[in-house]
């Protein structure tokens, strides 16, 4: 019923008013739309409307084979696009009951860790520039742009790499790559600092971040929210920890968990998971084994560059992963990562053709956005736009 | 039953029991519901299967469900033991056209409000929209375009 039906009843004082924030805006992270109910500048409630990203991905897996799928798992959560490689990839290798050669494992991790980095530190520079910092954006991509280079470095690709094989990797990585990434290792520190000195004290950033979007530890499992959204309300649940995936159980490093459960908490959490993540890395470049980057079983994963101008067998076997791919047994599996927002998971049926029958992305930024009307409940507007930033959702994996 | 190959402990549930088992597992310490989804075996008569994913923080324990259910059968929801249900289910209502019993707000959440057809069905096209120069529609159904007299092309 709208206000013209009602009118010469006596009306309250104040109704709420429906405002539309979406889903082209600066500060929607995205292609969200979000109804936000007012009263007055007061956020009274919060309707999320998604699917403006929706693609149909999980769908057009299913017309492509096992190999062929790989490089549309990129652009789910397209910040991070690693993360998404490596679950799929798991999961396809569950379904064959096999796993990749240490060196292979190891150099995931690193992969997967640098793209941590770069995940967290895009996450810090459009969130400061949502609250007006905007040289932080700046300072951020910067560093991000040395992660970049050297994804382009070993696989002639920035951000969608696809750098990864059912068995393995394409390819071992360059000596310019470790090199670089020592490097790289080596000159973020002090830079995290410097960004420490802008935020962290900052009275402006804590005013516009404490107490923002606080949840409940209770609620945030109840709402299935995953990362570091649970991490910053006192839940020290990761899936590197909880369900090892590659040599995670074999590297130390640690979980930051903070108890406020507010944006600034949040921030607090993606800040030390960066140090972390370096730690990681570190780990990794001093522990890297030597060894072969893809398993030798011809019918799964495919043969080396140059067996293939001597070998017919291997020629063939190409041929055969190029045109019609692997073929796992029928069966289905699911393997998970922790990607920089959560829980990232991915399950694959097979019906024991050479095309998945299902591939389902269980994306963290589903849930964690479904649980965004608790967070901005009873603050203004302006306070939605921090809330928003400090959740880290990614459109691409809402909608896939 | 489909060959499980990630050591998640898999049990198949008729739709009358799934609420009361959903109860059971929440009672055994499963907090966390990872995912809801679906999917299609069209040559089976009960051709969707509903999988629930459950986690349990204090041993990392998993759990998993499945409900196998023919087309316009309806599920019970479980949104009211588990909230993140609500927009799982409205995906698997969207993607599949599953009907949800009792869910509060059961409507399309990806695919535009007025959409017909449930996409993710096998038996639903992957072009699923008839455009100008898409998959769906042959070149030479296109129309040439008609220039008035007078007009620059």
């Amino acid at each position: 019923m709208s206000v013209r039906d009602r009118v010469g009843e006596d009306l309250p004082a104040h109704e709420t008013m429906m405002l539309n924030m979406g889903p082209q805006h600066p500060s929607t992270h995205g292609v969200l739309r979000l109804m936000l109910e007012l009263d007055g500048e007061v956020v009274v409630d919060a309707h999320p409307d998604i699917g403006y990203l929706h693609t149909g991905i999980e769908k057009s897996c299913e017309y492509r084979t096992y190999h062929q799928a790989i490089v549309l798992t990129d652009r789910i959560d397209y910040l991070s696009p690693y993360s998404n490689n490596l679950a799929y990839v798991n999961a396809v290798e569950k379904l064959f009951g096999i796993t990749a050669p240490p060196r292979a494992s190891w150099l995931r991790v690193l992969l997967a860790e640098l793209h941590r980095i770069g995940s967290h530190l895009l996450w810090l520079g459009t969130t400061s520039i949502d609250l007006a910092a905007s040289s932080m954006l700046i300072y951020c991509f910067r560093e991000r742009e040395d992660i970049l280079r050297l994804m382009e470095e070993i696989s002639g690709v920035r951000m969608m790499t696809s750098f990864i094989r059912i068995g393995g990797l394409p390819a071992d990585v360059t000596p310019a790559f470790l090199e670089g990434t020592a490097a790289f290792l080596d000159r973020l520190p002090a830079r995290l600092a410097e960004y420490d000195d802008l935020l962290k004290d900052n009275p402006i950033f804590r005013q516009r971040m404490v107490g923002i979007g606080k949840i409940s530890a209770q609620e945030a499992v109840r709402w299935s929210m995953t990362g570091a959204n649970l991490r910053a309300s006192g839940v020290s649940y990761d899936v590197r920890k909880a369900r090892p995936y590659e040599v995670y159980g074999e590297i130390e490093f640690d979980v930051p968990v903070e108890t406020a459960g507010d944006a600034y908490a949040r921030y607090l959490v993606r800040r030390r998971e960066m140090d972390e993540s370096v730690r990681i890395c570190r780990q990794v470049l001093q522990r890297l084994p030597a060894g072969p980057i893809r398993i030798d079983d011809p019918l799964i994963a495919f043969p080396k560059r140059d067996l293939i101008h001597k070998s017919m067998e291997s020629l063939i076997h190409h041929y055969k992963l190029a045109t019609d791919g692997p073929i796992p047994p029928p069966g289905e599996a699911y393997a998970a990562v922790e990607s920089p927002r959560g829980e990232y998971g991915v399950h694959v049926v097979s019906n024991g053709t050479n095309l998945p029958q299902r591939v389902r992305f269980r994306a963290p930024s589903f849930a964690n956005l479904q649980a965004l009307p608790l967070l901005v409940r009873g603050h203004m507007v302006a306070d939605c736009v921090a809330a928003l930033a400090s959740i880290d959702f990614v459109l691409g994996e809402i909608d896939r | 039953m489909i060959r499980v190959t990630d050591g998640i402990p898999t049990a198949v549930v008729a739709a009358e029991e799934l609420l009361a088992r959903v109860g059971e597992i929440r009672d055994d310490g499963y907090d966390l519901l990872i995912d809801v989804f679906a999917y299609d075996t069209p040559e089976r008569p009960a051709r969707f299967d509903i999988v629930y994913l459950f986690h349990r923080l204090s041993d990392g324990a998993r759990t998993r469900l499945k409900v196998q259910v023919a087309e316009d059968v309806a599920v019970p929801t479980i949104s009211a033991v588990y909230p993140p249900a609500n927009w799982y289910e409205r995906e698997v209502y969207d993607m599949y056209g599953v009907p949800f019993a009792g869910h509060p707000d059961l409507r399309r959440i990806l695919m535009p409000d007025d959409w017909i057809g449930h996409p993710l069905r096998r038996d639903h096209p992957l072009g699923g929209e008839v455009v100008e120069y898409g998959l769906a529609r042959p070149a030479e159904t296109v129309a040439p375009i008609d220039f008035p007299e007078g007009t620059t092309r």
